[in-house]
């Protein structure tokens, strides 16, 4: 993987020495106790099969993984109630528990302490036979999720309004009831040493780049790491540069949207405890894509698109812009314009980029401590926030009013960006922008535009250009989009007939 | 990453420093006086160069500042020490020249326009007569004129005042055909209603100044300014009155004009120029309904009118011996085979070629609170 700036010299896998097997206890009731020794929620129950009081089992459990009625229903009613399972031999005993005897999907044989105590993290519940090394596990557990709801980050105002949560095999169900395709494949890997979360890879054979999907599955399956609780934890791991703030990834938390990039030709993944999916490979056009677009007009659709761009040159530019010309080339500037800009600056003690750099200092400010705020009282900060830095900022004559105008329509236009990261990453290229722009006026700026071309020139994600051109600005009709875009490589382009 | 730093580094030899200036300087706006108006006078042993800004936010009074010097770029630099600001001319884009200066000749002005990269060749130019460009500069006063050229400006391209000149226009003229017309302004004193607003002098449009090899030579009065704008097809908006038998008074609005000046020859040679102008006219006031006759008699009339002073215009010019109407250039566009001939031919014959000048008029139809009444 390259990483840039944060390439090591010395060899990329240094020592980090995993155990194996992670358990060393015996596979038996006494081990896996002292497995979850000092565990309150571990549990431990004796039974005995049907009605013979010699013949006894040992069932374990974790208290509030498990769901009481499951283990009740499906594992102790059974036992206790089928005297067949009493009159045979302890082998067959074993054989009739395993293949049927007791109403659970999943009945496993495990051989291990680690595949036991997995399980019994996971929500399932052991059984163990007296003197066997084998034991039973059956799924009994809560599966307490968050419900369905919208998706809070990317509302809908015409279509599906459903959003994934937080468990991964909720999301694969709500993917397989929009892609109802037998080829759409998903493929899962335990990520993390600790917390053994399940991250799970979708694609459709026939139409995703297999190389892709390989790659995908190789990058996640490298990934040796302690555990995963955030986005970060998965995206970081799996691009293929680390010295961009550009998203290389897209990530949605709307299933239709991540139904028609799969449609499109990519690789998608899904990660428990993660309440969105990632589409790759991520192209810078792609950002600039709502599904909303495929709702609308297509000529409505191609304009909103359009506009997004022009937002993306304004919320990137017109602070580095306003300051080139203001200090350096202010003959640009039309004449009425630059009397009132030159009146109003007459009382402000600041330089203009210090002025500009101030005030988009503010606002980042601002931005953050809405955030980070419960709801009421991030609004009431936004507002306050803007009146004081606002209005208050250019009546004490701090800042001149065509500072804050120009900081306020690029922090506005910078949220017309679908996906936040990316509006990020724009912020962050604004402050170096203005900065050259400070320096060498129109030259800095041009100069600036140019490094971040050939920065995103550079870039790939997962073997594609992150500038190709796959995702146009323009969307026709939808009846005449009948090829999946080439850059991608699909298997299949015809998307239509 | 590194790349990009390395890609930066190589684009910032592309920024012309060199050992005396590592980066551009930098000026903020707020030290800056922005001037709008720039006007040159012939002075004692040189010229007075002044400056003005327009009226000023914040209820500030326009700035105007005077030097002179022995030259144009001495008189500037006297006028940027002067005063509380930087003196930028980055939006200077009125220029005023006065009528001694005009006369001593406009090269060295343009000249220096077009070496200093803070003045612009887009400003618009005028002559003044009847008084200095920094009279006509500081008649509006606290207010600056500069509103008042903006004005004068626009009206021009509305066909309300006199045809706008460039200085790149002029100087690509002048280099072309070595004769033009550049608006002029009258410095009158100022009366009751013409917007002077208490100012003791007013600035009016007041024909055009000949510049003939970069120097006045002459201004043209009334009739002949309008023989000029009918060949340029610029007057569209001005009004002619006529009265008919009766006494009636009709204004007649023009709404275009077009004019085609074809060369004649005789042989290879060169005699005359054949100038037809197709003119448009609506009625603008009347005092009763206008019977067919009456509008033939009107159109007669106006083409009559009209022709003398497209004749008058163009016999200025051949009295100065200044093509100032590109007469030349168009009648090599009408017959463009003739091109050469024409080229070989002009500078010789320019002055003694005969004139038939055929103006085409038409009256439209307008409808007006007397229609339909006996």
């Amino acid at each position: 993987m390259r990483v840039g700036v944060f390439e090591t010299k010395g060899p990329v896998d240094g020592p980090h020495p995993r155990k194996e097997p992670r358990l060393t206890q015996p596979l038996t009731v006494e081990g896996i106790s002292d497995v979850f020794r000092d565990c309150v929620d571990f549990k431990k129950r004796e039974l005995c099969v049907g009605d013979d009081p010699a013949r006894r089992l040992t069932l374990c459990y974790l208290e509030g993984v498990v769901r009481n009625e499951r283990v009740s229903d499906y594992i102790l009613r059974p036992i206790a109630q089928n005297g067949e399972l009493a009159r045979v031999g302890e082998e067959k005993m074993f054989a009739l528990m395993r293949d049927g005897a007791l109403y659970n999907l999943t009945a496993t044989e495990r051989t291990t302490t680690d595949q036991a105590a997995t399980d019994l993290i996971a929500g399932f519940c052991l059984i163990f036979f007296p003197g066997r090394r084998e034991v039973l596990s059956f799924f009994v557990g809560t599966e307490e999720k968050r419900s369905v709801g919208q998706p809070e980050n990317e509302p809908s105002v015409k279509g599906a309004r459903d959003s994934f949560v937080e468990t991964v095999r909720t999301n694969t169900a709500m993917v397989r009831r929009r892609l109802r395709a037998p080829e759409l494949r998903i493929a899962e890997h335990v990520v993390g040493r600790q917390t053994l979360t399940p991250v799970d890879v979708l694609w459709l054979e026939g139409i995703a780049d297999p190389v892709v999907v390989e790659r995908v599955q190789e990058r996640i399956a490298k990934m040796d790491i302690d555990g995963i609780q955030t986005t970060g934890n998965l995206e970081e791991y799996i691009i293929d540069r680390l010295d961009t703030p550009f998203p290389l990834v897209a990530s949605t938390q709307r299933p239709d949207w991540f139904c028609g990039g799969l449609l499109e030709g990519r690789v998608g993944v899904l990660c428990e405890g993660q309440p969105m999916g990632w589409l790759l490979p991520g192209t810078f056009g792609q950002f600039f894509q709502t599904n909303q677009d495929k709702t609308s007009n297509w000529m409505l659709a191609t304009a909103v698109r359009a506009l997004r761009w022009v937002c993306m040159f304004i919320t990137l530019l017109l602070p580095a812009l306003y300051v080139a010309v203001v200090t350096f080339q202010p003959e640009v500037i039309p004449v009425k314009l630059a009397m009132s800009i030159a009146a109003a600056k007459r009382e402000v003690p600041f330089s203009t980029v210090f002025e500009v750099l101030i005030m988009l200092v503010s606002f980042e400010v601002l931005q953050e401590a809405g955030l980070r705020l419960p709801g009421p009282i991030g609004q009431t900060v936004s507002i306050l926030g803007g009146l004081v830095v606002g209005s208050a900022a250019v009546e004490a004559r701090i800042v001149s009013p065509a500072v804050l105008i120009t900081v306020a329509m690029a922090g506005i236009a910078g949220y017309t960006m679908p996906n936040q990261d990316f509006d990020g990453a724009l912020r962050l290229w604004r402050f170096g922008l203005t900065i050259l722009a400070s320096i060498w006026g129109l030259f800095g700026l041009v100069l600036g535009g140019a490094a971040l071309i050939y920065h995103l020139a550079g870039l790939e994600s997962f073997g594609q250009p992150y500038l190709s051109g796959g995702d146009r600005v323009a969307r026709g009709p939808l009846p005449l989009e009948k090829w999946r875009e080439r850059v991608r490589l699909p298997l299949n382009r015809r998307n239509q007939r | 990453m590194k790349g990009v730093l390395v890609f930066v580094a190589m684009l910032t030899l592309l920024a012309g420093c060199d050992d005396r200036a590592l980066l551009p300087y930098a000026r903020e706006m707020g030290e800056t006086a922005l001037m709008r108006t720039v006007g040159l006078d012939a002075g004692e042993g040189g010229v007075v160069f002044t400056a003005a800004t327009g009226s000023r936010a914040g209820g500030q009074e326009a700035l105007v500042l005077s030097a002179s010097g022995t030259s144009i770029p001495t008189a500037a630099l006297a006028v940027q020490s002067l005063g509380d600001s930087y003196v930028y001319y980055g939006h200077a884009d009125q220029l005023l020249v006065g009528e001694e200066q005009a006369a001593r000749g406009l090269a060295e002005l343009l000249d220096y326009l077009a070496r200093e990269p803070q003045l612009s060749l887009g400003a618009q130019m005028w002559v003044v007569f009847g008084g200095s460009a920094a009279q006509a500069i500081e008649t509006a006063g606290e207010r600056g004129v500069a509103q008042r050229l903006d004005q004068l400006n626009t009206d021009g391209e509305l066909g309300a005042a006199n045809i706008g000149r460039s200085a790149a226009q002029l100087m690509t003229v002048l280099a072309r055909q070595g004769s033009t017309y550049l608006p002029a302004l009258d410095l009158q004193p100022a009366r009751e209603g013409d917007g002077g607003q208490g100012s003791k002098q007013t600035l009016l449009p007041g024909g055009y100044a000949i510049v003939r090899r970069g120097r006045l030579v002459c201004r043209t009065d009334t009739e002949v300014s309008r023989g000029i704008e009918l060949m340029e097809g610029e007057n569209a908006g001005s009004v002619v009155d006529l009265s008919l038998e009766d006494g009636t008074r009709v204004s007649l609005v023009q709404d275009a004009a077009r004019t085609v000046c074809r060369p004649v020859f005789q042989g290879d040679e060169l005699t005359g120029l054949d100038v037809t102008c197709d003119l448009t006219v609506r009625v603008a006031q009347t005092g009763r309904r206008l019977k067919p006759k009456e509008l033939e008699w009107l159109r007669q009339r106006l083409e009559q009118m009209q022709g003398e002073r497209i004749v008058r215009a163009i016999e200025l010019g051949q009295y100065w011996d200044a093509d100032f109407l590109d007469l030349e250039r168009r009648t090599q566009m009408a017959r463009p085979a003739w091109k050469r001939h024409i080229q070989k031919q002009w500078d010789e014959v320019f002055r003694a070629l005969s004139l038939r000048v055929e103006v085409r008029g038409r009256v439209e139809r307008s409808y007006g609170m007397m229609d339909g009444a006996e």
